[in-house]
């Protein structure tokens, strides 16, 4: 803000000062003006009484030269006589207008009456001068019988403006009391007005000073985020504002990017630790799959031994199910991937399937269903199928004496790729099947996680942006539904 | 709230500032109103003290043309005892019309003295006579006894023994009363059975009653009696029908007012003679006004006389 004299803060508070004065001096010079004016109101009703009666005692008291003149020729008489006449000739209003006013019309007629009556004494003393005996004398008779008839007119017309009066005094007693109240009012009003306008001016120059002492105090309280403080009026005010208010930016933008940075230091550190844990999780993983490896290889060698000496012994049932073991094993050993195609998942399963149904050929019913064409389309997990099918023949069918059944259905709804396995057997408790579905994290849970649980945890681990990847519909006695929905639109999480 | 308290207090101040202002503006015009329309001419009408309806429409009349003229009107007495009319001449009119019911040489002079200073002069309802005649605004008092002589003549089959009851009311009639009296036996001719019997009520609205009772108590020849004045019309009804008359005496009155009407529909009064006062009032006021203007009126306006009857005339 640039610095002139009327910003400055002594010369505001003088003006805020001097224009509540004015103010005040203005309102209280309109109550006396409204006060004389009424005054003068009242007053000019009584001054047309005033004159007429003033000019009756005139004319009675001019009488006197006149008659002394008439008898006497007195010069004395005559120079008052002519100096009375012509104060009675000033008296009478210049202007008599004819008005529709009944009493303005007869006090018009007065005062023709009191010319009429001058204009005779005039005529008579005309005649004196003039020794014209005949002349004056019924002059001054005609001029006796018209002052009484004045007379007798102006009491007449008193009587009656009194009257008016007594009805126009009551209206303006009224209006009177009205104009008082209205300005009793008026200066309540202003006072007000000026007491407001006074505090206004000091809350402007004083705000800003407020909002400082606030704002330091929500500064001292690390928020730096509150708004900047409005500038007034006042230079000497808003140099210092807008300091405060340079200040309190900069060390917000200061304080703000050391949050930032700080933010982004811990971000890092939990992307850092995260990944040392996936790796840990990793190499664990590694240690268990290369001691796995080394088992199966053994078996697998044994198994194929085992074969060939079922087939030069002629056992061919052995045989084939030796076979069949061995097929199985070389499956799971063979393929490293994680995501394998449907179809190496389904022929796994078909190998266990016949491994099964030689265990169990009485009473376990597996049924494998699925549509051919959907083989080669789709991508899971690696075994994700086998460890399902083989919870439920070790744990579904412990108490079951009669016909035991496992379904395994493939089919595509929507953009799922839906995978179910049911069995009939005692099914799961409601609470196995929470703690199933909300299993611990993966550094809280045993490192030998195995079977059902295994699955779980992948699944949740492939899919993590899809809650309902599994479901597990189960009721006591009424048997096992676990349903895996994989999202074929989206690939699955491999990246650590 | 500061600022809606400034505001609301400043604007309270300013609306008791304008009513407080607005009232002593009122007052002090109210104090110093002027005519919108300054006046043209003065005048000062000159009546009777009695203010019966009938002086009551001359003045109605004589405002209505003043006010349609430009004119403001005074009006006043032509009693002497308060030299009203006397003083005249000195009044600063511009013009003045009388009702001259006084006495004719105290009439002539105080007319000549307003001619005089030249002041124009106007006489209405009864005439004076004079060399250079004065305008004159009313009615031909010899029609008006026509016009009663005619409703008498009219209704009558047998004889009319008549009487004509003048009134302190209405004194332009009586000061004329020859001329009336001529009117109506012009009227009913060899109809009109003896002299006509003149009588007179004072200014008493029921002295109609007295008189007419004293009437017909003392002579029953009477068969038709002529009113001049309105009040005692009714009066006088009302003492036929007490006395059982009706039918046996007319009644002839003045004046159209509810009541006459009312009796003339029921055949109790046989017409009336209504004159038009308003009509002299406001004709004066315009000869007055034709006489400063242009120096010169009718000499005579014969403002009509009216028969009301039961033909519906």
């Amino acid at each position: 803000m640039k610095k002139n004299l009327r910003n400055s803060f002594r010369i505001q508070m003088v003006l805020s000062v001097f224009g509540v004065f004015i103010l005040l001096v203005l309102s209280t010079t309109y109550i006396l003006f409204s006060s004389i004016r009424m005054q003068e109101i009242a007053d000019s009703s009584f001054q047309k009484e005033r004159n007429l009666k003033s000019m009756q005692e005139s004319l009675m008291t001019y009488q006197t030269p006149l008659l002394e003149y008439l008898s006497t020729r007195s010069s004395n008489a005559l120079a008052k006589l002519l100096v009375d006449s012509q104060t009675l000739r000033n008296k009478i209003p210049a202007n008599m207008p004819k008005s529709t006013d009944s009493t303005e019309l007869r006090e018009r007629e007065v005062y023709a009456l009191i010319l009429s009556f001058l204009d005779m004494a005039d005529a008579a003393v005309e005649a004196k001068r003039g020794r014209n005996i005949a002349g004056y004398i019924p002059v001054y008779e005609e001029m006796t019988r018209l002052l009484k008839y004045i007379n007798e007119e102006v009491e007449k017309l008193s009587t009656e403006r009194f009257r008016d009066q007594l009805d126009a005094y009551g209206v303006f007693v009224a209006d009177f009391r009205n104009i008082q109240l209205w300005n009793l009012l008026f200066i309540i009003f202003i006072s007000f007005f000026s007491i407001l306008l006074l505090l206004r001016a000091v809350e402007k120059m004083t705000d800003p000073m407020v909002r400082l002492s606030e704002m330091a105090t929500e500064l001292s309280d690390g928020h730096f985020g509150v708004e900047d403080i409005k500038t007034s009026s006042i230079y000497e005010i808003d140099h210092v504002v807008e300091a405060f208010n340079r200040m309190k930016n900069e060390i917000g933008k200061y304080i703000e990017e050391i949050r930032w940075q700080e933010n982004i230091k811990q971000e890092y550190m939990q992307e850092r630790l995260r990944n040392l844990k996936m790796e840990e999780l990793v190499r664990r993983m590694e240690i268990y799959t290369l001691q796995a490896q080394m088992n199966p290889h053994f078996l697998f060698n044994t198994l194929n031994t085992g074969m060939q000496l079922a087939i030069v012994e002629g056992a061919d049932r052995t045989g084939e199910y030796m076979e069949y073991l061995s097929l199985l094993f070389r499956h799971n050993i063979r393929n490293k991937d994680s995501i394998v195609p449907l179809r190496h998942e389904i022929e796994g399963l078909k190998y266990y399937f016949y491994i099964l149904k030689v265990r169990f050929p009485k009473n376990l019913d597996l049924v494998l269903d699925y549509p051919e064409e959907m083989l080669d389309g789709y991508r899971i997990p690696v075994s994700i199928l086998q460890p399902l099918v083989e919870n439920c023949v070790v744990h579904a069918f412990k108490n079951s004496a009669g016909p035991s059944s496992i379904v395994v259905r493939i089919e595509k709804r929507r953009s799922d790729l839906v995978l179910t396995v049911a069995d009939n057997g005692c099914g799961i408790s409601a609470e196995i099947v929470e703690g199933l579905l909300h299993p611990l994290p993966i550094d809280e849970s045993s490192s030998r996680v195995m079977g059902l649980e295994n699955v779980i945890q992948r699944l949740y681990f492939f899919y993590p942006d899809k809650k309902d990847v599994i479901e597990i519909e189960s009721a006591s006695g009424s048997g096992t539904t676990i349903t895996i929905r994989i999202d074929t639109e989206n690939e699955p999480c491999i990246a650590f | 709230m500061l600022r809606i308290g400034l505001i609301l207090s400043g604007l309270l101040a300013l609306v008791a500032f304008s009513l407080s202002l607005a009232l002593v503006r009122a007052l002090h015009v109210r104090g110093a109103e002027a005519d919108s329309r300054a006046p043209e001419y003065h005048f000062a009408l000159y009546l009777p003290d009695n203010r019966n309806s009938f002086f009551t429409e001359i003045i109605r009349g004589a405002e209505n043309a003043a006010e349609e003229m430009n004119a403001v009107l005074s009006i006043h007495t032509i009693d002497p005892a308060r030299f009203d009319l006397e003083m005249a001449s000195f009044s600063g009119v511009d013009g003045v019309v009388v009702c001259p019911y006084l006495e004719h040489s105290f009439a002539r002079r105080q007319l000549e003295k307003l001619q005089a200073r030249q002041i124009p002069l106007v006489l209405i309802n009864h005439n004076v006579p004079n060399d250079r005649p004065w305008p004159y605004i009313g009615t031909n008092n010899f029609d008006v006894g026509r016009k009663m002589g005619t409703i008498a003549g009219r209704t009558a089959e047998e004889e009319v023994r008549l009487a004509v009851v003048y009134s302190e009311k209405e004194p332009g009639m009586f000061a004329e009363r020859e001329l009336v009296e001529m009117g109506i036996a012009d009227a009913l001719r060899e109809k009109l059975r003896g002299p006509i019997m003149s009588l007179k009520t004072n200014s008493n609205l029921l002295d109609a009653e007295r008189m007419v009772y004293e009437l017909f108590t003392d002579d029953s020849r009477i068969n038709t009696v002529i009113f001049t004045d309105s009040n005692d019309t009714i009066a006088a009804a009302q003492v036929i029908i007490d006395m059982n008359l009706v039918g046996r005496v007319r009644i002839i009155g003045s004046g159209n007012d509810p009541g006459i009407i009312e009796y003339i529909r029921k055949g109790i009064v046989t017409g009336s003679i209504v004159v038009n006062p308003e009509k002299i009032g406001y004709q004066a006021v315009k000869s007055l006004v034709e006489l400063r203007s242009a120096g010169y009126t009718s000499t005579s306006v014969d403002t009509g006389v009216e028969i009301v009857d039961g033909s519906g005339r």
